[in-house]
Formats: structure tokens, sequence, C-alpha cells
């Protein structure tokens, strides 16, 4: 059995959740539907799910179920963006994105006044692609650019943010969280960023 | 969950419509819906086919329907046939009758009276009850759920098999044929019923 999946029996025993509510969550869109990984076993089919994340969302809903609705939880836990504007100022006075990168940002598009949350989802992951210490500014700034241009061809699915470089020769993907993907053997990837994950944290610090 | 549109789609008779976003749809008769529907209150008297999937807060079927998508509901009665060839995800999943879905079943109260034969791929609830109705039918040997997988906090079942059935108490009544059960707290089998083995987890 592989190290970083755990068993639907494991979660409930670890967790102390029942089996209704683990299917209400997965039925409330709580829990995405490509966490139930079915495999054979000798006691029949189970289910699996990936172990980090698992426990992770589990004790998130856990904890924040007393104080929001599960439609509203779902709402956070939605890749889907969600409506806001904000102006650069509010961004960095709340800490959602440092002085710093919205600096680079503003020179990425030196008219903007506000910024939407796509912006912001643009900027945050600016943000984490610097503090890696990976990728230059320019670099950056190439993300930026990546996701503002397609992250909305995703339709609220999961993508993650990707940055390869290839004997010194860097370039930028957005691609599908669950999707395989394989480089030539000169490439690496500096930088990998969940966008799913960057909208929940931004969705916890803009409500 | 859904909001109506105000608009109402009633099919009396013989009728085709499309989908689309409705307040109540009403199929009295013999009904087609070709496409999706959502609607608050979704009513079948007699025979419909809905050529995609449906989402009503409140869904009754009396006589027969066949969905050819999912089902999102939140309350789902039933008195006849029902079949569904995705997912059913609702609240509330209770009636009579005979029960064909091809995925999972996703509510938080299953309540299935056996007159048909049912097959349900996989059930997963915190209650999960399922019982042979009592009537004498002509079609009472068929009375019968097979399912893959049941899982629910508190399940009963009657005349059912299954390859695996997991929950916290489960008791399974007359007739049932269970591969493999695992409890958590309690179990209990009617003498009738033949469980291949049985483990607390």
């Amino acid at each position: 059995m592989e190290e970083n999946l755990i068993s639907k029996k494991e979660l409930l025993e670890l967790t102390g959740i029942s089996y209704g509510q683990l299917y209400r969550w997965k039925r409330k869109n709580l829990i995405p539907e490509v966490w139930f990984i079915r495999k054979s076993t000798f006691t029949g089919q189970e289910t699996f799910f990936p172990r980090q994340e698992m426990l992770a969302r589990v004790e998130r809903i856990k904890n924040m179920k007393e104080d929001l609705s599960l439609d509203a939880l779902a709402d956070m836990f939605s890749p889907s963006p969600s409506d806001v504007r904000l102006s650069l100022d509010e961004i960095a006075s709340r800490n959602i994105v440092t002085r710093e990168t919205l600096k680079v940002f503003a020179e990425l598009y030196p008219d903007i006044s506000g910024m939407g949350f796509i912006d912001i989802l643009a900027a945050y992951a600016m943000d984490r692609a610097l503090r890696t210490g990976e990728v230059t500014r320019a670099e950056a700034g190439q993300m930026v650019r990546t996701v503002e241009e397609h992250i909305e061809k995703f339709h609220g699915k999961s993508c993650d943010l990707l940055f390869v470089r290839n004997l010194g020769i860097g370039t930028c993907l957005l691609v599908d969280s669950s999707a395989d993907i394989y480089f030539d053997s000169n490439s690496n990837v500096a930088v990998r960023i969940s966008m799913a994950d960057c909208v929940e944290q931004i969705k916890m610090l803009v409500p | 969950m859904n909001e109506g549109s105000g608009i109402n789609l009633v099919i009396s008779g013989v009728g085709t419509a499309s989908g689309g976003t409705y307040q109540n749809v009403e199929i009295k008769g013999v009904g087609t819906v070709n496409g999706d529907i959502r609607c608050v209150v979704g009513r079948v008297e007699g025979v419909a086919t809905i050529v995609g999937s449906v989402a009503a807060e409140n869904l009754s079927i009396q006589g027969k329907a066949t969905i050819r998508g999912d089902v999102m509901g939140g309350a789902v009665t039933f008195e006849g046939q029902v079949k569904v060839s995705g997912r059913c995800n609702a609240d509330r999943f209770s009636g009579m009758g005979g029960v064909r879905i091809a995925g999972l079943l996703n509510a938080d109260e299953v309540n299935l009276r056996l007159v048909g034969p049912t097959h349900i791929e996989e059930i997963g609830a915190s209650v999960i009850r399922v019982v042979k109705e009592p009537v004498p039918t002509i079609f009472g040997r068929f009375k019968t759920l097979s399912a893959n997988v049941i899982e629910g906090d508190d399940v009963y079942l009657e005349n059912t098999q299954a390859n695996v059935v997991r929950g916290n108490d489960v008791v399974l009544g007359v007739g049932c044929k269970i591969a493999s059960v695992e409890y958590r707290t309690a179990f209990k089998a009617h003498e009738t019923a033949t469980v291949g083995q049985h483990s607390k987890v």
C-alpha cells in the first residue's frame, strides 16, 4: 500500500467522523471527487484518499463547521473565484501579498487601480513563487501573465502552476492538478504551486 | 439549493419538452424531456424519461421515471420504478418499488421498501433502511436489493445481496446474503441471513 494514501477505514478511526458525515461532505462538495481513489483489496473494493490533504481538510471542516454552513464551507474550498475587488493598498495592509511582490505586479500592469480575484490570485501565486527563491522577478512575471491569461479556462477545476527550467531556459505551465506530466531529463521543475490551495488561502484572508 | 425561474413546465397527456431551469415541473401521463432539468419541485405521475440530469429540491415520482443522467435532490420520494444511469445525491431518498441506480446513491437517509427487483451499485448514507414490502405481488420473489458496496452509520437490511456492508451498527434481517460485513460497534444477523465473513474494525 502506498505511504501517502489513507484508507477510508483508517480515516474514520483517526478523525472520529462517521460514514454519514463523510458522504454528506462529499455530496456538498467539501471534498473533491478526485480525492476518492478506488482500489480493490482482498476485503473487497475500498476507497483511499491522499493522506495529508484529506486529514488537513477534515480537520478544517471539523473546526469550522460550527461557524459556517456546509454551503459556505463548500464555497470556500471550491477552486472557483469569488467576487471581490480590493485596492493594492488594502491587499498589502491585509498581508495577503507582500508590498515587494505587489510592486513587481504593478510594474507589469502599470495602470492597475483595483485588483479582482484573478489578479489577487496571480499576485499571491507570484508571491509564493518568489519566496521559494527559485525564480527571478522576470520569471515570476511570466507566471503572473500565464495565470491571468489562462486560469479561467479551467472553469473552477483545480490546476497547478509550474515553472520548468531546461538548461537555463525557463518556461511556465498551467496544468490540471490530476494530469500526469513528464519532462525530458534536462528539465527540472523549479516551482510547483497548487492554485486550488492558493484560492483556499485567499478566501480565508478575503471574506 | 436551486433558484426557480418562475416558469413552470407541465406535460399532461403525451408530450416532449426541452430541459432548462423551471420553478415546478409536472409530468402527468407520458413525458420525455430532452436535456437537463433544474427545478424547485419535480413531480411525475405516469411515465417520464429525462434524457439528462435532474436537480430538484423536491422530487416525487409515482409511476416510472428513467433518468439518463444524475439526480441531485433534497428529498426524493417514489412509488413505482426509478432508473438512474448516473449517480444520485439526495438528503433523503425514500420510497416503495424498484430502483436501478448505476452509480453511487449518496444520501443522509435511505429508506427503501422493496417491491420490485432493485440494483444500486453503491450506497453511502448515515441511516440506511431496506425492508421487503409485505404486500404479496406477482413479482414477490424479485423483492431483492443487490448492491456492490453499502456503507452507513446505522444499517438495517432485508433481502439484500451485497459484496461488502460496512457500518457502525449493522443489522441483517431476513434473506440477506452478504459476502463481507465490517462493523464498528454492533452486528446482528437474522438466522436466515448468510454472511461470508464478518469482522469488527
